[in-house]
């Protein structure tokens, strides 16, 4: 058995019976926020424990198989879905490390625009571009994000090099956070190389350098309250690799709780808890990039798992609320974009190598909302608004014109039932405005859903990520922002936890009585 | 000789209507010549929906009921879709893929969504579409489907 006191990854089959621990930072949640506070906070000399509701899965155990690691690692098993006009699936990662051990590892900074608007609509004058630079940069260097290389970037970026600049668009290889990256294309399923840098690779093996100990298979439940202070969280541990065993009980008590669950569980335990309720706003403002993907045949062979499957972008429409990027998939998952079956099917797969997907996403205007179901999942409710519709309609037009452009034979819009054969046909038969659910939609960044701001009135937590109501807790993950960012979160969402984390440590010295620089405190 | 495997989730006439519709949907081709059975497409599905949540599975399950006696309600066949011929189930599926009804768009979609993927999940399928399976790292399922068998 091994010891609960001494820094590690921990599985429910490592806590035999029920458990208290003592810490001095609690964090919930082991993805892009939560990792990311926890490695600066045990960098600076704290006590911390993760409770991480996943599986913990070692990197060498991660196959690169989409259908084994939706049904494994991810939440649902990739089967989660926001209801309404579209129904849209929206996958997130459960296991240890969180979404970004199965994302593809686009990195962005927070646009100039997005924050300009945080400052005018939402009072946020902390921030600018200056501001949050140093955060951003030491994200960066420590993941080592950098372009995606010649070498690298696949067939798919190719055509699309090729189409934009017939048309004029700007485009470019995108930035990602992968060290030694091979090209396997198989990123959101987990990299077999440990090339990309997700937290299991990164920063939780650093916090772990650093002292800290993360339990997975562990859900957080319910908060204690004394005052206006939390002073321990409940955890259900899944005891038994099969999760048959009775639960344990872990209860972590600690001098300061950050609460990193994603935009879609975090509403699901505040609500749960009662905290932030005030605000009115604890599950609202849910905005989530709806995307969409286009394929497209070529007679030229494009091998499209062949190099980084979101290599490339066109951010020509990025101010108009589009952004376009690499979506290539492995033939399972890839058919889906077809939709064919039978004979049509089978020869459409048997040209796969001929087969070019790419996809774009939509700075929605449109939000929604998250309350918890009984069982304690995330009952999410999205309708996609005619602006947004617009966009998706003008999307699928624009790289329809793109993939033709480079010389594509057929390209298969989003659209039930529908082929384009050339542009003549995609102008005539998208010139009615679309229907939400004449499009397959799928998203991949929830978020907002805690937004931070200076009201208490308003918003859930202050400009640091402090709760407006409890004292010693913080939300540190994508629900924390404001409107939608129009880029890939991660990168914002780690820069904003080492800007927390100053925040918690300062919190921390403040408090004096338990923490003294240089000493741990005894564990428990 | 390995055991049959002891499917967790599906009763064997769901296995059945499985069946039916992995072949429909993927049948052999010119270049891509493995059988769905052959491809533990069955197996595979079962094995995932052990790990789905119950509302997917019983949405699953749903489906593959629907799907089994449309065409006797819709009065298109007098045959339960997993006992009618390849070309009549591929027009059954055809009509509720091309259907102005969301439900049933919908619920096909469902049940591609699990079941042809499942297919492509064998590395033998995937290769003959040119594809390399990725890192040479040990399927879980197949690892299940030895244990479970007594392969
Ligand atoms: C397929 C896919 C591809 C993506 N690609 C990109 C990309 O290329 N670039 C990019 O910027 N973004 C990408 N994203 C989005 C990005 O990964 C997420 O926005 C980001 O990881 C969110 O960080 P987070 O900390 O908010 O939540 P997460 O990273 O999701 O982490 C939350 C963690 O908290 C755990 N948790 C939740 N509730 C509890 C509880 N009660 N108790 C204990 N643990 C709990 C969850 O299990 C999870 O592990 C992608 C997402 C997906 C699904
Ligand atoms: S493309 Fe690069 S980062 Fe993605 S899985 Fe492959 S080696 Fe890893």
């Amino acid at each position: 058995m091994k010891e609960l006191t001494s820094a590690g990854f921990f599985e429910g089959k490592d806590i035999s019976q029920d458990t208290r621990l003592r810490t001095e930072v609690c964090v919930i949640g082991s993805g892009a926020g939560g990792a990311v506070a926890a490695a600066e906070l045990a960098a600076l000399g704290h006590d911390v424990v993760v409770i991480e509701e996943g599986p913990y899965f070692p990197p060498e155990y991660l196959n690169g198989r989409d259908y084994e690691t939706m049904r494994d690692l991810y939440r649902e098993a990739g089967m989660t879905v926001a209801i309404g006009k579209p129904g849209i699936p929206v996958p997130a990662g459960k296991c240890v490390g969180g979404t970004t051990v199965i994302n593809s590892g686009t990195c962005f900074r927070l646009p100039a625009r997005t924050i300009e608007k945080w400052r005018r609509d939402h009072g946020l004058r902390d921030f600018s571009e200056e501001s949050l630079a140093p955060y951003f940069q030491k994200v960066e260097e420590k993941l080592g994000v950098s372009p995606v290389t010649p070498e690298t970037e696949g067939g798919v970026a190719r055509i699309i090099r090729r189409g934009a600049d017939k048309l004029g668009y700007s485009h470019h290889p995108l930035q990602r956070n992968a060290k030694g990256c091979e090209g396997r294309g198989t990123c959101a399923f987990g990299c077999t190389k440990s090339a990309k840098q997700s937290m299991l690779v990164s920063y939780l093996p650093e916090a772990i350098g650093h002292g800290a100990r993360i339990f997975a298979d562990s859900r957080a439940e319910r908060l204690l309250l004394s005052g206006n202070r939390v002073f321990a969280l409940e955890a259900r541990v899944k005891h038994g690799a099969d999760g048959h065993r009775p639960p344990r009980r872990l209860e972590v008590r600690a001098d300061a709780f950050i609460l990193a669950g994603g935009a879609m569980m975090t509403p699901v335990f505040l609500q749960k808890n009662r905290i932030g309720v005030r605000s009115g706003q604890v599950g609202k403002n849910l905005t989530i990039h709806p995307a969409s993907k286009l394929a497209a045949f070529f007679d030229e062979d494009v091998y499209g798992w062949k190099g980084v499957p979101q290599g490339y972008c066109i951010d020509h429409f990025r101010d108009e609320g589009l952004m376009f990027e690499g979506a290539f998939l492995p033939p399972g998952l890839g058919s889906m974009a077809l939709a064919s079956l039978g004979a049509e099917h089978k020869a459409q797969m048997e040209r796969y190598k001929n087969l070019a997907v790419f996809g774009f996403m939509v700075s929605d205007s449109s939000t929604g909302s998250i309350r918890p179901y009984r069982d304690g999942r995330a009952a999410i409710r999205y309708d996609v608004n005619a602006r947004d519709m617009d966009l998706f309609r003008r999307g699928i037009l624009i790289l329809t014109e793109v993939f033709f452009a480079a010389g594509a034979k057929e390209v298969y819009p989003p659209i039930h039932n529908m082929t384009f054969r050339s542009m003549d046909e995609a102008r005539s038969l998208l010139n009615h405005p679309l229907r939400p659910d004449d499009v397959e939609m799928l998203s991949f960044h929830p978020l907002g859903t805690a937004r931070m701001g200076l009201d208490p009135r308003s918003s859930v937590v202050d400009p640091q990520l402090k709760s407006h109501e409890v004292e010693n807790f913080y939300v540190v993950d994508g629900s924390i922002f404001p409107t939608s960012l129009g880029v890939n979160p991660q990168l914002t969402i780690m820069a904003f936890a080492t800007r927390a984390a100053e925040a918690v440590n300062t919190y921390l010295r403040q408090l004096g009585s338990v923490y003294k620089a240089g000493e741990k405190l005894a564990k428990s | 000789m390995p055991h049959p495997y002891p499917y967790k989730v599906l009763s064997a006439s769901e296995v059945r209507v499985v069946h039916a519709l992995a072949e429909t949907c993927c049948p052999p081709g010119q270049i891509i010549k493995t059988t769905p059975a052959g491809a533990l497409v069955a197996e595979r599905v079962d094995w995932f929906l052990e790990a789905a949540p119950v509302e997917g599975r019983t949405a699953f399950r749903f489906a593959l009921l629907a799907l089994e006696w449309s065409p006797v309600f819709r009065l298109l066949a007098l045959s339960r879709f997993s006992r009618l011929p390849p070309e009549k189930r591929e027009v059954q599926l055809k009509s509720w893929s091309g259907s102005r009804v969301w439900l049933w768009r919908n619920l096909l979609k469902l049940l591609m969504a699990l079941v042809v993927p499942a297919y492509y999940a064998d590395d033998q399928v995937s290769g003959q579409t040119g594809f390399t399976p990725p890192g040479g790292r040990p399927s879980r399922f197949l690892a299940a489907w030895k244990e479970r068998t007594g392969s």
